[in-house]
């Protein structure tokens, strides 16, 4: 269905490695990684001294230092941590058709996380969502996996009638799979307020929930006048429309509306929510989303 | 229904276009959206189902062929006629004569309901049917020979006033079917406030053909109860023997529900010399003779009032009380009988009479006379210029037939009077007569015997081709009693007095009635309205001057006269029926469909344009 070479572009992916993931806040995380934290953890690298105020584990105190200048001090060690990446991929019909744009869009979106996120040494899971949550392939550690993970969404079927209600209750990651979920989807279920009320299932989610609205500009402003049979293109509905210039500007209005209602909803629940538009360049809105995104940060 | 352009149907090819494109109409777009959520909150929709769709495809259709069926009906110009018929031509002989300016209740005339009338009748007219309009008072007059253009119509019944006229429907409607039947079948719309019943018995031209015949349809527009006072006749003669004494003889009629009193005012110079109050039934006239005392040339007005009045050109007259000159009589005879020269210069006191004496041998005179008396003696020829009085005929001369009583005489005591009111015998006491009886008139003719004796008619008078002769079978100078009464004299005056009133007097023409035709010899008028300010001269064209106003006129010649209405048939205002055929055909006029059907299509084309462009644009119904 796809084409990896679509998909694959080394030079971006490349400039990717300097990049990596950084949690919001402290989260106690089974697996240990190697990615470095600003919380004191028990690893062995060594990192800083501070006074020692009661409370503080004694074991860490340094004797030595204490020796020397009677006052007590403890040691501090980097922590190094390991967490989940969860990428939530939309594979619904709409993402596809009409607008193939979107498709491509998800799926290299979907690839540069997973790569940023393998070559952090982190797990990276893979879940495709329509009529319900599908895992895509098993959780792959380790930067060789891209390959095969840019093959396997290079061939993913795009097919299927959202239903977000059902996607996002079966999307239960265990707790031994902590980290961040990615929801990379135009959020086009079977009303506009259903998307806003599905991001409240993302509060249950035991990760910090990132929200990628993946849109066409044609949908957010569509160019159609005149007389015409608008089919959808996961339920096959048709209806018929006379559409004018002003029947634009109210579609505009409404639909600018609905993504307003979105991220508001996102912002209520500590959702990062980042409105994803195709047609502006790809880099440009990575990079945004690095900088802009609190979970998200640079080398 | 009919087709006024029939030929236009050749435009329904145009029907082809909407069946195909509606059998073969283009599939709709089909475009793929990611959802239609935000599109079905924009408007409102129809459900759609397979049932709906058609029957919006249909109504799209009916929609289009209902458009074009319009446009292609007024481009045919379909016509409802409900009361015409199939007919070619119409004839409007629309009444204008004084009685169509009686005003009704709210202010609008006879007339003006009458035009109201006539133009919402032409708006339910075919344009393919010829009008004319004729228009008559005591004549008739064409203002508009047939034509299709309804805007000349227009303008010629804009152009038409009511005139202080009588009117004669009759010789109008003898001429509009003469017209009529000119393009038959047609029909002839007498808009007139008269009913039906009043109009003369109109017989269409019996001699032509039923088929050519026009067919007249009454329009009646009169008020429901009018009350209309007004003068009907008027004479005004100076009285023999008086010095500047006049008599006025004034009929008044009344047209109301009930008897009225109507108060007659006389102003001589403005100054009310005299007023009478008449009580006058419906329909009847009162008389009266009114003594004036006035000199020539004053001016005498009379006025009509009565309460609820709906028509002032009856109610008044003005006229300058008119000079008369004296009556000139030749006497010929070969002796003058003594009597008839005392009773002569009796009647010639008061300068109402210059009496001349002729000699046989000095006949014919050189100059004109009025009236000539003949005593005992005949002349040659007849004269035909002059009224003429036979005393004592001795024979047998123009129209006057007697054969001479040879014993000398046949005296005759006891008379019969033939006809007591006759003018000759005013103030005659003719029980008391006796006379002689010279001569035997033959009793037929065209003379009236007025005193009839053994032997036949004494006393005969009568109009022989305009000109008044009297003949008397007897002899004063032998008569017993007769002369020396005061009958013989009174008798003489009256057939002077009855000679000389022909229609061409001057007491006759100082107020004439309007319609009438004055010989002239100026070149313009100017005419001086009751009450009112001399107008400006209008120019006469010939020798003709038609008295269609009201008032005083004089022409630059120094020719001058009144006219008045006088007519009662324009007094005697009719009333309109309770329930009458006009009202009927007023309902059938304003049916909803009729006339010129094509502005009523267009603008049933524009508001199909409208309700498809709001369906299909507002509400997206395809």
């Amino acid at each position: 269905m796809g084409d990896e070479a679509e998909l694959f572009d080394p030079q971006f992916l490349s400039r990717l490695r300097t990049l990596f993931f950084k949690l919001r806040k402290r989260r106690s995380l089974k697996k240990k990684g190697i990615q470095p934290t600003v919380s004191a953890g028990h690893t062995r690298e060594f990192k800083d001294h501070r006074h020692y105020v009661p409370g503080d584990d004694f074991r860490q105190i340094d004797w030595r230092l204490f020796a020397r200048h009677e006052r007590m001090f403890i040691r501090i060690f980097e922590e190094i941590q390991e967490f989940h990446v969860h990428l939530l991929i939309d594979r619904s019909m709409s993402m596809a058709q009409p607008h193939s744009t979107k498709r491509l869009a998800a799926l290299r979106l979907a690839i540069a996380l997973a790569y940023l996120s393998l070559i952090n040494q982190h797990r990276v899971s893979v879940l495709s969502m329509c009529e319900d949550t599908r895992r895509e392939i098993l959780p792959l550690k380790g930067q060789g996996h891209i390959h095969n993970l840019i093959s396997h969404l290079a061939s993913m079927k795009f097919a299927g009638v959202t239903d977000l209600e059902n996607s996002f209750r079966q999307f239960r990651p265990g707790r031994d799979r902590r980290g961040i979920v990615f929801v990379i989807s135009d959020l086009f279920g079977s009303s506009p307020a259903l998307s806003e009320s599905v991001i409240r299932e993302s509060v249950s989610w035991p990760a910090e929930t990132h929200v990628i609205h993946v849109l066409d500009p044609n949908e957010m402003q569509p160019d159609l006048e005149g007389e015409m049979e608008l089919v959808d293109v996961e339920t096959g509905e048709a209806r018929r429309f006379w559409l004018t210039k002003r029947e634009m500007h109210r579609y505009k209005i409404g639909f600018d509306s609905y993504v307003e209602d979105v991220e508001r909803a996102c912002m209520l629940r500590q959702v990062n929510y980042v409105k994803w538009s195709t047609g502006l360049p790809f880099e440009d809105l990575f990079l945004t989303l690095l900088s802009k995104g609190s979970a998200l940060a640079g080398s | 229904m009919q087709w006024m352009n029939p030929g236009a149907a050749i435009w329904s090819l145009v029907f082809i276009a909407p069946v195909v494109l509606y059998l073969f109409r283009r599939k709709r777009r089909t475009i793929p959206v990611s959802t239609l959520n935000f599109f079905k909150m924009l408007a409102r929709e129809h459900q759609e189902t397979a049932w709906l769709r058609k029957l919006k495809r249909l109504l799209s259709f009916l929609l289009s062929v209902l458009v074009l069926a319009a446009a292609l009906g007024a481009l045919l110009q379909p016509v409802v006629s409900p009361s015409t018929g199939a007919v070619r031509s119409v004839v409007i002989l629309l009444d204008r004569s004084a009685s169509m300016s009686a005003v009704s209740p709210g202010g609008r005339t006879l007339f003006d309901e009458a035009v109201l009338r006539v133009r919402h009748k032409l708006a339910g007219l075919p344009s393919g049917v010829g009008v004319m309009l004729m228009t008559y008072d005591s004549r008739t007059e064409i203002l508009q020979p047939r034509t299709y253009d309804r805007r000349q119509v227009e303008r010629a019944l804009q152009a038409i006033s009511p005139r202080p006229v009588e009117g004669d429907p009759g010789a109008a409607l003898l001429l509009a079917d003469k017209l009529a039947s000119l393009d038959a079948p047609a029909v002839i719309w007498h808009v007139t406030d008269d009913p039906p019943g009043r109009l003369p018995d109109f017989g269409p031209d019996q001699e032509a053909p039923a088929a050519r015949r026009a067919a007249v349809e009454h329009v009646q527009v009169a008020l429901d109860s009018p009350v209309n006072a007004g003068i009907v006749s008027f004479q005004i003669r100076k009285l023999p023997l008086e010095r500047s004494r006049y008599e006025a003889f004034i009929q008044v009629a009344c047209s109301a529900p009930e008897q009225r009193d109507v108060e007659l005012e006389v102003r001589l110079d403005g100054a009310l010399t005299a007023i009478r109050s008449l009580p006058v039934a419906p329909g009847e006239r009162q008389s009266v003779l009114l003594p004036v005392s006035a000199a020539a040339a004053d001016l005498l007005e009379l006025a009509v009032r009565a309460d609820g009045d709906v028509l002032p050109l009856d109610d008044r007259i003005v006229l300058r009380v008119p000079e008369v000159k004296p009556i000139k009589v030749v006497l010929a005879s070969e002796a003058v009988d003594p009597f008839m020269e005392l009773a002569l210069c009796s009647l010639g006191g008061a300068n109402d009479m210059d009496v001349y004496y002729a000699k046989p041998s000095d006949w014919p005179p050189r100059l004109s006379f009025d009236v000539a008396i003949f005593e005992s003696w005949l002349p040659d020829s007849w004269p035909g210029d002059m009224s003429v009085i036979l005393v004592n005929p001795p024979r047998s001369l123009g129209p006057v037939n007697v054969v001479p009583v040879e014993t000398g005489g046949l005296p005759v005591d006891s008379i019969r009077s033939a006809d007591e009111s006759h003018p000759l015998l005013y103030g005659v006491a003719t029980a008391r007569a006796a006379v002689t009886q010279t001569a035997v008139l033959e009793a037929d003719g065209a003379l009236e015997p007025l005193w009839v004796g053994p032997m036949g008619p004494l006393l005969s008078a009568g109009e022989i081709h305009g000109q008044k002769v009297t003949v008397m079978a007897f002899s004063p100078k032998v008569s017993e009693r007769l002369p020396l009464t005061a009958s013989f004299p009174l008798m003489i005056g009256n057939a002077l007095y009855w000679s000389v009133q022909s229609g061409d007097d001057a007491a006759r023409r100082s107020c004439r009635k309007t319609g009438s035709l004055v010989e002239t010899g100026g070149s313009s008028v100017t005419w001086t309205l009751p009450g009112g300010q001399p107008s400006r001269p209008a120019a006469l064209k010939g020798r003709w001057l038609e008295l269609d106003r009201l008032g005083l006129w004089r022409t630059d010649t120094g020719e001058h006269g009144a006219a008045a209405l006088l007519s009662l048939r324009e007094t005697l205002l009719p009333s309109l029926p309770p329930a009458s055929e006009t009202r009927a055909d007023v309902s059938a006029e304003t049916a909803l469909v009729r006339g010129d059907l094509a502005p009523l299509l267009l603008l049933a084309l524009v508001a199909v344009l409208v309700l498809e462009s709001w369906l299909f644009h507002r509400h997206s119904v395809y």
